[in-house]
């Protein structure tokens, strides 16, 4: 794994790190008890709107988005709704995903240290630091949010625009048909930020704050290439946006069915995204250290 | 770690079995009902370029789902569904045949019966046999006036007549309005019907062209539900605009309106609508003292340019 020579060269560098992925399933496995957890979530979601969870979930889907919603086709829409909600995924990231994310980190580190990649041994690890990935895990969430909310307010001033030509009705609609491709480049650029606060903490045991720093000395000299390095697999999410963008559209002429395989499947791959991006840049990391 | 991965297929496997097997809602019927109205959509768009093996498909379909849901609610629309996909075909027949059928098959169900009732008025109406039309809309009216469509029927009565040009039977047709609203307000105080039956008897009352009347019908209807759930934010609007148009713009008066509100405020001081009728009652007061004259606006027809 370790070859100073690639730790600039994306491809080389995103290529090793699939590799690696794919040739240690111990590294993968973490990741696939979050999809895991996120298939049960959606199973739940699924049936909600129907006997006997509609017992629980009735009066909630009621209340908050009207009794129409408990019947077919309208339940599809609320379960990709609720499935993708941010609030619901970045509580998942933050209480769950961090510290099987860091039970995938230590495992890498364990392969890079020629040590057996022991995923109870990984877990404990991981475990323990369970704070300081639970803080680190909520600087991204906390990030995109804030950017989310600014970006909603461009949006919400693009609405009120009511040219039909000329430049601002470029703007308008540059602003409105751009949205989702922004929000997934905001959401790069949150990760990008604190991309090597788990590395920091589990391969060099480092606490929240001294993580944090590290992160920051390791991002001064390579903000960009990692950047880079983090858009480059983002960019597998790009089809599921025209897909969802395209659903939308044509909401009439779909199955609804649709809008909940799309929903399962945009999770999915976010969490294999999130995999690539955090054996690449553990990778990355770990070559870095070796480098000095 | 397969191992691991197995179990966890097999617990989402049984989730999902467990799950759908106790599922004991109309989510399959919900969604086979949904399927066949998006065919019956695509016929809807173009009734005349679609082949007749596709009306009898979806006939098909639409008999196949009641014998799976039999006991089912939303199953009793079903017979209401075929007829109208025989409206399309233009087999009227056919169509009130069907209609009919869910009368006699759900006695109990008195909505689906009005809405029968009503769809064999419209068949009779595509087939211009008025008389046989006002005939199921009488019906609708004696046997089901208070549902929600058979409350709306006698006012629809009265406006058949006058679009058919019989204004002997459209008079006639309005008194029979009047006393059915009438006898409803009476009959059922406090109760939705008799709500809806006040404001179609305002309704009437203009129709007759005794405004006053009308107006005073909706003052009372104000205050005897001012603490009705009924009487919604929609309902105040709607009926303030209407006794404002119909006393200022008809009767050019000012103090009807201000008085009926005032009135409003002084029995309800602490009303949640009081600001929206110290608001009204104050743009009325300015308008009088500013003698404006308001009118009705006429539709005016654009003729063409004859050259």
């Amino acid at each position: 794994m370790s070859s100073t020579k690639k730790t600039r060269q994306p491809f080389a560098l995103l290529k090793t790190s699939v590799n690696t992925l794919f040739s240690h399933s111990a590294i993968l496995f973490p990741y696939i008890i979050i999809m895991f957890v996120e298939l049960l979530i959606f199973e739940i979601l699924l049936f909600a709107p129907r006997y006997p969870l509609v017992k629980f979930f009735g009066p909630i889907i009621s209340r908050l988005e009207g009794a129409v919603f408990l019947h077919y086709p309208f339940s599809y829409y609320i379960l990709a709704k609720w499935f993708q909600n941010n609030v619901l995924q970045s509580f998942l990231f933050m209480i769950f995903n961090s510290v099987f994310i860091g039970t995938s980190i230590a495992i890498i580190n364990a392969i890079n240290g020629n040590q057996p990649a022991i995923f109870k041994a990984a877990f404990k690890r991981a475990a323990s630091f369970y704070v300081h990935l639970f803080l680190g895990a909520s600087l991204p969430v906390a990030t995109m949010l804030g950017l989310s909310y600014l970006h909603q307010l461009v949006i919400a001033r693009a609405l009120i625009i009511r040219s039909t030509t000329g430049m601002y009705f470029i703007i308008k609609q540059s602003v409105l048909i751009s949205a989702p491709y922004m929000n997934l480049l905001l959401a790069v650029f949150s990760a990008t930020l604190f991309i090597y606060v788990f590395p920091a903490i589990i391969v060099d045991k480092k606490k929240f704050f001294p993580a944090l720093a590290a992160n920051f000395k390791t991002l001064w000299k390579s903000f960009w290439f990692t950047f880079f390095m983090l858009l480059l697999p983002a960019l597998l999410y790009l089809p599921m946006i025209v897909l969802q963008s395209a659903s939308n559209l044509f909401k009439e002429n779909v199955y609804p069915e649709l809008f909940g395989a799309l929903a399962v499947i945009a999770v999915l791959l976010s969490v294999f995204i999130d995999a690539i991006h955090y054996t690449t840049m553990t990778t990355y990391y770990l070559l870095k250290k070796e480098e000095q | 770690m397969k191992k691991t991965i197995i179990l966890f297929v097999v617990i989402l496997g049984v989730l999902f079995v467990g799950l759908s097997l106790v599922d004991t809602s109309d989510y399959k019927l919900e969604k086979k009902l949904w399927q066949a109205q998006k065919q019956f959509k695509e016929i809807e768009q173009d009734p005349k370029a679609v082949p007749d093996q596709n009306y009898e498909d979806l006939i098909a379909q639409y008999r196949k789902i009641l014998k799976q849901h039999p006991e089912a609610v939303l199953s009793r629309k079903i017979h209401n569904k075929i007829g109208k996909i025989y409206i399309l075909k233009k087999d009227y027949v056919k169509a009130r045949s069907s209609f009919q059928e869910t009368i006699s098959q759900y006695p109990d169900d008195y909505e689906s019966h009005a809405k029968s009732l009503i769809l064999i008025g419209q068949s009779f109406e595509m087939e211009k046999k008025y008389d046989e039309a006002v005939q199921a809309y009488r019906r609708l009216m004696n046997d089901y006036g208070t549902t929600d469509l058979g409350v709306n029927i006698p006012l629809y009565i009265m406006h058949l007549y006058v679009k058919l040009n019989k204004q002997e039977d459209a008079k006639r047709a309005l008194q029979d309005a009047l006393t059915f609203y009438s006898n409803k307000v009476q009959a059922n105080p406090g109760t939705e019907i008799a709500f809806k039956s006040k404001r179609l008897l305002a309704a009437s009352y203009f129709a007759k062209r005794d405004v006053k009347n009308g107006i005073a019908t909706l003052g009372g209807l104000l205050t005897e539900y001012a603490d009705s759930e009924y009487l919604t934010s929609q309902q105040m609007v709607l009926t303030v605009k209407t006794i404002n148009t119909m006393s200022v713009a008809n009767l050019k008066d000012f103090d009807t309106p201000i008085a009926i509100y005032q009135d409003f405020l002084n029995q309800h001081p602490t009303h949640k609508y009081n600001g929206y009728l110290q608001q009204t009652i104050n743009g009325l007061r300015a308008l009088k003292d500013k003698g404006v004259d308001v009118r009705l606006q006429p539709v005016v027809k654009k003729k063409p340019n004859v050259q």
